[in-house]
């Protein structure tokens, strides 16, 4: 850990506001997109990520530093965005069995948008949404592995320390994640085709 | 025909599976410290107003007084329940055709 961080994160704990400004500036930008890798939706992903600095805020006393500062900040990060998809599966089946019951407008429930999907090509859009889905099947560990190795290129070490892992750990998951996404998706394209 | 077919799926997953080397990232909002900061005051403070703090103990002494409530009725009902009984036996309410035949059979002797 390097002395300026060492000196930001006594300046935290000493609850200084331009402290954590500064905290926030540096890492909103990966914080934010490490949430939209798993959320997939950019208001959703800047709701997550202002709850994780709201953590970090709060619980920045019992941070003792044996990882770095932004390794445990994305540990929040990623925490924070799988539980934000079990919330929003649970919404879901409640949703699904108050159906019956009540019609829901179709703009109260989240939509990918343009914004939201950077891709232009429609072709391309369609795919990576079919690539979204295929990810949120798998298990919690091969996504969190897949979504910070793959779609945020972090390298196996980086993403090993935040899923507090080893790097072998992380690469066994990688290549079981691969794998079953591959069968994931050819599933899904035969139900589409035949 | 299933072969073309199955060639395509294996294709396409391909081409989606390429993807996942395409990073895909967004920018964050300008306005995400002003909005941060107020949600973080706005949460500090709903979790220490005198309310909130007053809250969880008022609402546990209303559950108990609910309780308390119940079962003071319950009993209350019980006793109720036999003292018009006990008022019904006096006047021979609780007694059957034949038991009041004999009883008046009784009193005409």
């Amino acid at each position: 850990m390097g002395n300026m961080e060492e000196l930001l994160i006594e300046k935290l704990k000493n609850g200084d506001e331009a402290a954590f400004r500064e905290l926030v500036e540096k890492y909103t930008q990966s914080t934010v997109n490490i949430c939209f890798g798993f959320v997939k939706n950019r208001k959703d992903a800047e709701d997550v990520a202002q709850d994780v600095f709201i953590e970090v805020f709060r619980s920045i006393q019992s941070f003792r530093g044996d990882a770095k500062l932004s390794t445990w900040l994305y540990r929040i990060a990623v925490r924070k965005s799988i539980d934000f998809l079990r919330r929003k599966k649970r919404q879901a089946r409640f949703r699904q069995l108050t159906s019956m019951f009540y019609e829901y407008n179709t703009d109260e429930l989240p939509q990918f948008t343009d914004l939201d999907m950077p891709d232009r090509d429609v072709i391309n859009k369609e795919r990576r949404e079919l690539l979204d889905r295929a990810i949120a099947r798998l298990s919690v560990d091969q996504q969190t592995a897949i979504v910070l190795n793959k779609l945020q290129d972090y390298s196996y070490k980086e993403t090993a320390e935040i899923m507090g892992r080893s790097v072998s750990s992380v690469e066994s998951l990688l290549f079981r994640g691969t794998r079953n996404l591959r069968k994931i998706l050819y599933s899904m394209y035969e139900k589409k085709l035949l | 025909m299933k072969d073309n077919i199955n060639k395509d799926i294996a294709e396409e997953v391909e081409k989606t599976m390429a993807l996942l080397d395409t990073r895909v990232e967004i920018e964050a909002d300008s306005w995400f410290y002003t909005r941060l900061r107020a949600k973080l005051s706005e949460k500090d403070v709903s979790s220490n107003t005198p309310f909130s703090v007053l809250l969880k103990p008022a609402l546990l002494l209303v559950f108990l007084l609910i309780n308390i409530a119940a079962l003071f009725y319950v009993f209350n009902r019980s006793e109720g329940v036999s003292a018009q009984r006990k008022i019904a036996e006096e006047y021979s309410l609780t007694l059957n055709s034949y038991e009041l035949l004999d009883l008046n059979l009784q009193q005409g002797e």
